[in-house]
C-alpha cells in the first residue's frame, strides 16, 4: 500500500497507465542490487531511488576520489575519501526516505556473491573491470539471477540485460576475458563524464522495464551507443548453452576460483597456480595445458584442453605456443614449467601460467 | 563483393577509422577476413573481439557469402 505522501511523490508515475497503483507497489516491493557506485552505478542507484524501488543494496569497497567527481554524480567534494557505498547511500536518502539501503562496504567476491545475489530480484553490473564483471555474471547465472549489464569505452558504451528468462549471458557474447593489459579501464584512458550518464539511466530504464513487465527487455541483444555521434547500434546476441551449462558446473568450485587470475590480473610473483586453480581449469577451452613431461611419468592427466610437448621439443616448437588460449604450463615438480614459462618470458610471451608444485601431488 | 566494416571501441583508435568499404572474393571466411585486415593493421592481433555480420554476432567460422555490415565489437570494462 502507498501512504499518500508516496501518492504525491510518484504522482507522474501513477497517472501513466502503463505503471499506476499496480506498478508503483511492483517497484515498492521490489529488491535490486547495484554493484559497483562509480560512473554506472551513479545514475542506476538516483534514478531507482526516485522511481520508488524499495529496497536498494549498493555494495563498492572503493573510496571517493576528487577524479571520480567529474561523472559520478552523488558525490561531493567532502565526500573525497568516503566509501562510495555509504556516502552514495547518505546522498540517495535525501533523494527519498523510503527507500530501504543496503549498505556493503565490502568487495564482491566468490565468497559472499552467491549469498548476497540470492537476497535480491535484479542485479545491476556497474563494475569498472573484467573480473568482477565475470563474477557478477557467473554469481548471476549460478543464482538465476537477471542482470542489466553496462560498459563503457571513452565515449562509447554497451548495454544488455543478460541471463534473462533464458536469455544469453554476458560470457555468450564475449566466452573469455580479453588479455590482460589490453583493454584499459578509465583511469587510464579517460571517458567523456557524460557518458556513464547515459548508459547508466539506459541500465535503470532496464529495471524499471523488468519490474513493471513493460516494453521490450533488452535481453538477446546489445546496445552499443557512440556519444560522438549520436548513433547507436543493436546487436543480436545468441545463447549459448555450453557456456551457461560450464558456469553451472563450476557451482561447487565457485567460492575458490579465482577471477582476477581468470583475467590475467596476476602480477608476476603469481604466475604459479595452485592444484584447486588448477582443477578448475581442466576441460575449460579457453585455457590451454601444455604437459612438459615425458609420456612415462606419473600421474597421467587427460582432458580435451591438455595437450603434451616434452622439454627436448621445446626450443624445436616455440611457435607452438602462439596462442590466444590462456597457458598453463605442467611438470612433475613444477622446475621444468618454471624454467621453459622464464624462457618463453624472455621470447616475449607473458602471462603464462604453472602448477606449483607440480603434478606428483596430484590425486 | 563489397563489405562495410565498422570499427568499435579500441578497434577504431587502432585502425583510426569508424568504417572502411573492402572489395573481398565471395565465399570467404570470417577468419580470414580478419587475417586480411591484420595484415593493413597488426596490432589487430593483439586484441580480443567479437564479430557481427549485419547486426548478429557470428562464429569465426561463418562463411561470407554476400555484402554485409559487419562490426569488430570489443568488450569495454569501465563502469
Amino acid at each position: 500500500m502507498l501512504s499518500q505522501e508516496e501518492h504525491k511523490r510518484y504522482n507522474r508515475h501513477l497517472i501513466l497507465e502503463q505503471v499506476g497503483q499496480i506498478g508503483q507497489e511492483k517497484l515498492k516491493a521490489s529488491k535490486v542490487l547495484v554493484v559497483g557506485a562509480g560512473g554506472l552505478g551513479c545514475p542506476v542507484l538516483q534514478y531507482l531511488t526516485a522511481a520508488g524501488v524499495g529496497t536498494i543494496g549498493i555494495i563498492d569497497f572503493d573510496t571517493v576520489s576528487l577524479s571520480n567527481l567529474q561523472r559520478q554524480i552523488l558525490f561531493t567534494t567532502d565526500d573525497v575519501g568516503k566509501n562510495k557505498a555509504q556516502a552514495a547511500a547518505d546522498r540517495l536518502v535525501l533523494l527519498n526516505s523510503f527507500i530501504r539501503f543496503h549498505v556493503f562496504t565490502e568487495r564482491l567476491t566468490t565468497k559472499n556473491a552467491l549469498d548476497l545475489f540470492s537476497r535480491y530480484d535484479l542485479i545491476v553490473d556497474g563494475t569498472d573491470n573484467f573480473s568482477t564483471r565475470y563474477l557478477v555474471n557467473d554469481a548471476c547465472v549460478l543464482t538465476n539471477k537477471p542482470f542489466v549489464f553496462g560498459s563503457i569505452y571513452t565515449f562509447e558504451g554497451q548495454v544488455s540485460v543478460f541471463n534473462y528468462e533464458g536469455g544469453p549471458s554476458y560470457r555468450c557474447l564475449f566466452p573469455t576475458p580479453p588479455k590482460a593489459g589490453s583493454v584499459k579501464n578509465c583511469s587510464v584512458i579517460g571517458v567523456l563524464g557524460v557518458l556513464p550518464g547515459i548508459i547508466g539511466t539506459q541500465q535503470a530504464n532496464e529495471v524499471l522495464k523488468f519490474i513493471l513487465g513493460i516494453g521490450e527487455p533488452l535481453s538477446g541483444k546489445l546496445l552499443i551507443y557512440d556519444a560522438l555521434n549520436a548513433s547507436s547500434m543493436v546487436l543480436t546476441v545468441q545463447r549459448s548453452a555450453n557456456e551457461i551449462e560450464r558456469v553451472l558446473q563450476k557451482r561447487e568450485e565457485f567460492e575458490h576460483y579465482d577471477y582476477d587470475l581468470f583475467c590475467g590480473l596476476q602480477g608476476a610473483e603469481l604466475n604459479q597456480i595452485s592444484l584447486q586453480v588448477f582443477k578448475t581449469m581442466l576441460e575449460d577451452e579457453s585455457v590451454r595445458i601444455i604437459d612438459l613431461r615425458e609420456e612415462w611419468e606419473e600421474p597421467q592427466l587427460s582432458g580435451s584442453n591438455v595437450e603434451r610437448i616434452t622439454m627436448s621439443e621445446i626450443l624445436t616448437k616455440k611457435e607452438r605456443f602462439q596462442t590466444d588460449k590462456r597457458l598453463v604450463l605442467i611438470c612433475q615438480t613444477g622446475s621444468r614449467s618454471a624454467n621453459v614459462r622464464q624462457l618463453l618470458a624472455r621470447e616475449g610471451w607473458d602471462g603464462i601460467l604453472e602448477l606449483k608444485g607440480g603434478m606428483q601431488e596430484y590425486e | 563483393m563489397k563489405l562495410k566494416i565498422i570499427y568499435l571501441g579500441k578497434i577504431k583508435e587502432l585502425t583510426e577509422k569508424d568504417n572502411q568499404q573492402i572489395e573481398i572474393e565471395k565465399g570467404m571466411s570470417v577468419q580470414d577476413l580478419i587475417d586480411q585486415l591484420t595484415v593493413e593493421y597488426p596490432h589487430l592481433a593483439f586484441e580480443s573481439f567479437q564479430i557481427s555480420v549485419n547486426r548478429n554476432l557470428v562464429e569465426f567460422s561463418h562463411v561470407l557469402t554476400e555484402e554485409a555490415d559487419i562490426a569488430l565489437l570489443p568488450p569495454f570494462s569501465g563502469g
